[in-house]
């Protein structure tokens, strides 16, 4: 653990900074006890009381801007983005990022290796590339990637209906439980996107349906919870899934905007905007 | 300073620290808008050799360069080769560039209007090396860049840092997000993740660049000296007076 000697080592620099006494102070912040309530004696023979405050506000910022920036490069804070891994047997597979290349391939792992008996896609509305012709739906795109890589086409289900957001993918999901008693489901997601992943199914999926849903956190292939700050992709998504997850936290699901996704429309208006 | 004094002027930091959270509660629209239009320094669509589609958003970018060569603003179409990602090497989806060339080729685009740019470009930097090659075998001509409104500043800057004195010879079209408004950013979760990425990257950009760097030492260091300075003389002098 980190965490430990990380408050020690903030502690050690508040002592030698506010000349306390190490062996008098560290003890008391070891067992939890606030600064107060440990009051060397060499403190009173210090600065004066306003500039010792000062000080002291100085170091703890100081203090806390290191420990963040030690927190924020830390495996810890991989850990708050993703889920633990939960070692429970399933039935079907989902693939809860529908853009995620690497769940593909581990759906289609657990499907050739009998573990799972199928595996479980969502569609999601048509867009303007969509609608253009220029690629095919996602879902679509899913399927054919999962028979290349081997898995058998009969085990491939759509669920009904279509999802604009993950928050409607996890009401599909919470439908298709309710006709499907018995089964439990694993979904695959994108490692820094777990943690939301399960805010979501927490809120969308019935409680009584919700503990047969599990999550398994993929890693990407370029990165992973010890190295992400060392990648620009790794950043990127590390500070995407935690804008994501604390919007998820604290304000919930969106409220879904219909958009005319017509090329004209688009094209149409993109000139008027300025001119 | 007595205790008086530093309390009083305590009393007084506190007060304006909670009036300046007050006001950011009560303004915070205005100043989140005016922090998202800050971003976009997308100009009129004028006439140019040129218009080159930055990789990233084929959604919505690709179709104001479609809409500039319908209106005769522009003759060919630039944007340059990409980078795969695990998607494109799973085979899910094509690769952005090759997207790109396949929205315009059915927009009614011609293929010979349609340029990539060599290089594996995975950032806006690289987009603008991609352009630099470019430029340097075609001098005098002019190019449109088209972004998103978000992406305009950083990518201006980005561009002129790269391309010097030659970055006279472009401008920047502002492409408009589908799902997310300047005016509400921060109450949807795309707009959320959009605009803070956009922030923080704009700010890593700068303060990566060596010339900011050196500035801000140049600036730094002898303030430094100075504070140093006043502080050993105010000891000294409350020495003597001790």
């Amino acid at each position: 653990m980190l965490s430990r000697p990380l408050i020690a080592l903030i502690a050690l620099a508040r002592c030698a900074l506010l000349r306390y006494d190490a062996k008098v102070f560290l003890p008391g912040f070891w067992c939890g006890m606030s600064v107060s309530k440990v009051v060397p004696e060499s403190a009173a023979t210090g600065p004066s009381a306003p500039r010792r405050t000062f000080r002291r506000r100085w170091l703890l910022s100081i203090s806390l801007m290191v420990a963040g920036v030690l927190f924020v490069i830390s495996p810890f804070s991989a850990k708050l983005l993703q889920v633990a891994h939960q070692d429970s047997a399933f039935d079907f597979v989902m693939i809860g990022d529908l853009h995620c290349g690497q769940c593909y391939r581990e759906a289609a792992n657990l499907s050739k290796s009998a573990a799972a008996e199928g595996i479980l896609l969502y569609a999601e509305p048509a867009k303007r590339l969509e609608l253009l012709g220029a690629i095919l739906p996602i879902d679509e795109l899913g399927r054919r990637k999962l028979i290349a890589d081997g898995v058998d086409e009969r085990a491939i289900q759509v669920i009904d209906g279509t999802a604009q957001s993950d928050w409607q993918a996890g009401r599909l999901l919470d439908d298709w439980l309710r006709t499907h008693p018995d089964k439990r489901v694993i979904i695959l997601t994108n490692a820094f996107g777990s943690r939301r992943w399960s805010i979501i199914l927490d809120r969308t999926v019935a409680s009584s349906l919700r503990a047969r849903v599990f999550i398994e956190a993929v890693q990407d292939p370029r990165y992973n919870s010890t190295n992400w700050w060392s990648s620009r992709t790794g950043l990127k998504t590390f500070f995407n899934g935690l804008f994501r997850l604390a919007y998820a936290t604290c304000a919930g699901e969106d409220q879904t905007v219909p958009i005319d996704w017509s090329a004209e429309k688009y094209e149409s208006a993109a000139l008027k905007q300025r001119s | 300073m007595t205790i008086r004094h530093f309390r009083f002027r305590r009393f007084q930091v506190t007060i304006l620290c909670l009036t300046v959270v007050v006001a950011l509660g009560f303004f915070h629209a205005p100043l989140l808008t005016f922090a998202a239009n800050w971003l976009d320094v997308g100009v009129t669509p004028e006439k140019s050799d040129y218009v080159m589609v930055l990789p990233g958003g084929a959604d919505n970018r690709p179709f104001v360069a479609v809409a500039m060569i319908h209106a005769g603003l522009a003759n060919e179409i630039l944007t340059a080769q990409t980078e795969t990602d695990p998607a494109n090497d799973e085979g899910l989806v094509p690769t952005t560039d090759v997207m790109i060339r396949r929205i315009l080729t059915r927009r009614g685009i011609r293929d010979e209007q349609i340029h990539i740019l060599p290089g594996k470009s995975s950032s806006t930097w690289t987009d603008a090396l991609a352009l630099r090659t470019f430029m340097q075998t075609h001098p005098h001509s002019t190019v449109a860049i088209v972004t998103d409104g978000y992406h305009t500043r950083r990518s201006r800057w980005v561009f002129h840092r790269v391309l010097g004195p030659e970055a006279t010879r472009i401008f920047f079209i502002s492409a408009v997000t589908d799902d997310v408004s300047p005016d509400r950013w921060w109450k949807s979760e795309a707009g959320l993740t959009i605009y803070l990425s956009e922030f923080c990257k704009f700010a890593i950009y700068i303060l990566t660049d060596k010339m900011v760097i050196l500035f801000l030492a140049a600036i730094a260091i002898p303030l430094a000296v100075c504070a140093v300075i006043i502080v050993g003389k105010r000891k000294s002098a409350e020495h003597l007076r001790g």
